[in-house]
């Protein structure tokens, strides 16, 4: 699951022409450290619901990657 | 002499009128087993005047029962109508006084019936000599307003019809060259999927782009593979029936429809006079909201394009997004066939802009190609976040792309 999320993670980090990430750590924070803003927080969401048929928006926002863990 | 060819089935005038002299009844909301059957049934209601209504012969349970359909009914005639030639066949078809009813469906499903006196539905009809040995493609489903323009302008002309509605690229090839086709009348989707070819098509006189957007680059597309033909860009629907016609995808404000189309917020209003008599359409001060937005091209007002359906712009974040603009960059791309941009919803903005892209054969494209082909042509709230490749691009009964 967590190599999973890496290769999305890293996947929009292509798109965006910027560094891709080796690994995650729980404590990242979505917008601070992935630099990710919300058009990237909606591209996050659609591809993890693809993959693993969860909505992590669906009650609030999620904010780092270890509330991204809990709700998977 | 051959009225229809559809695969192994076909239809001769002198056939049509055998069944004309012999046959007592019609079926109204007919669910028809093929297109001879169809044309049969339907040539026979209008020869005799009787009103028709038009159904899909792919009609499921629930779509008969949401809209209250009655379908095949058969509706005998004490004292049919008989005819000594194919030119009296003709001219009974030109001045019936049938009504025509037809659905809407086109790119947001089965909803609305509209009536049509035949009059109002071959007032753009042309009728010459010169046309006496058109051979028409016929690519409309035929019960849908499109397809009645080409089935009329074919039948008043005495021409063929080569059925090629949902065929494959190779079958619709070999019907240009086995048929000589000279006119093709289809949506930009059908265009889009046959182009590009590699070879031209010398025998088509006449292409027709409709039902659905287009655009310049499609356009040019198409004059290039058939260097002999006249393209012509329509705008109608079934609300309205045909409405303006051009050679590109600019449209011209002719003096006659000064007062009688006018543009509120964008969105293309059109005047009750313009499209005869029909009861059912919601008017705002005897004008018709079309859905459809326009843009001016010059200061005057009199040359327009169209941009987007109303209902149709994505809500991204806050910002409108038209589906058409980003779906014209995409298909510019050389490895791309065809391509459906929509919106997903979500509960970050809104929507997310998400699109299926259909690739040419033998190529290949990564998501991270397209964000790139992308990058700097759009805006970047326009671009879409999710990108799937798929082998076929799902079409609705009509030969649309999909909207939802």
């Amino acid at each position: 699951m967590r190599e999973k999320l890496l290769d999305i993670i890293n996947s929009i980090k292509r798109n965006k022409f910027e560094d891709q990430f080796l690994e995650l750590k729980p404590e990242q924070q979505l917008r601070e450290d992935l630099n990710f803003d919300s058009f990237d927080l909606a591209e996050l969401t659609v591809k993890i619901e693809e993959e693993f048929g969860v909505d992590i928006f669906e009650d609030g926002l999620v904010n780092s990657i270890h509330e991204i863990y809990a709700k998977l | 002499m051959f009225f229809l060819i559809d695969r192994n089935i076909s239809l001769t005038y002198e056939e049509i009128l055998q069944h004309i002299n012999h046959s007592q009844s019609y079926t109204d909301c007919y669910i028809y087993p093929d297109l001879r059957s169809f044309f049969l049934n339907w040539i026979f209601a209008l020869v005799n005047e009787k009103n028709i209504t038009l159904v899909d012969s792919d009609l499921s349970e629930k779509e008969i029962t949401s809209n209250n359909l009655a379908v095949d009914q058969i509706i005998k005639i004490d004292v049919p109508k008989r005819l000594n030639s194919v030119d009296e066949l003709v001219i009974s078809i030109r001045y019936s006084n049938s009504e025509i009813t037809l659905f809407t469906s086109g790119t947001t499903g089965f909803t609305r019936k509209f009536t049509h006196p035949l009059k109002n539905l071959i007032r753009k009809i042309n009728i010459s000599d010169e046309r006496k040995n058109d051979v028409w493609g016929f690519a409309f489903n035929p019960t849908h307003v499109a397809g009645v323009q080409v089935f009329f302008q074919a039948i008043l002309n005495q021409n063929l019809l080569v059925n090629v509605f949902m065929e494959s690229k190779d079958f619709i090839i070999n019907a240009i060259e086995n048929h000589k086709i000279t006119n093709l009348s289809s949506t930009p989707t059908f265009y889009r999927l046959l182009l590009p070819l590699d070879r031209l098509f010398d025998s088509v006189k006449k292409i027709t782009i409709g039902g659905e957007k287009s655009d310049n680059h499609l356009i040019s597309q198409v004059e290039k593979t058939f260097p002999n033909a006249r393209i012509n860009n329509v705008y109608g629907s079934t609300e309205t029936g045909p409405l303006f016609s051009s050679e590109n995808d600019e449209f011209i404000v002719q003096d006659k429809h000064i007062g009688l189309i006018k543009v509120v917020d964008d969105e293309l209003y059109i005047h009750k006079n313009l499209f005869g008599k029909t009861t059912q359409l919601n008017l705002i001060d005897d004008f018709y909201a079309t859905g459809d937005l326009i843009e001016w091209i010059d200061d005057e007002q009199r040359n327009f394009r169209f941009t987007s359906r109303k209902n149709e712009l994505i809500n991204v974040g806050g910002y409108k997004v038209n589906p058409y603009e980003v779906e014209d960059e995409l298909t510019q791309h050389p490895k791309i066939r065809n391509v459906r941009v929509f919106g997903k919803s979500s509960a970050v903005l809104g929507n997310v802009i998400c699109c299926e892209i259909e690739l040419l054969s033998d190529t290949e494209l990564k998501e991270e190609d397209i964000r790139h082909f992308l990058n700097g042509k759009i805006q970047n709230f326009k671009i879409p976040r999710k990108i799937s490749f798929v082998e076929k691009i799902e079409l609705t009964r009509t030969g649309k792309k999909k909207i939802i």
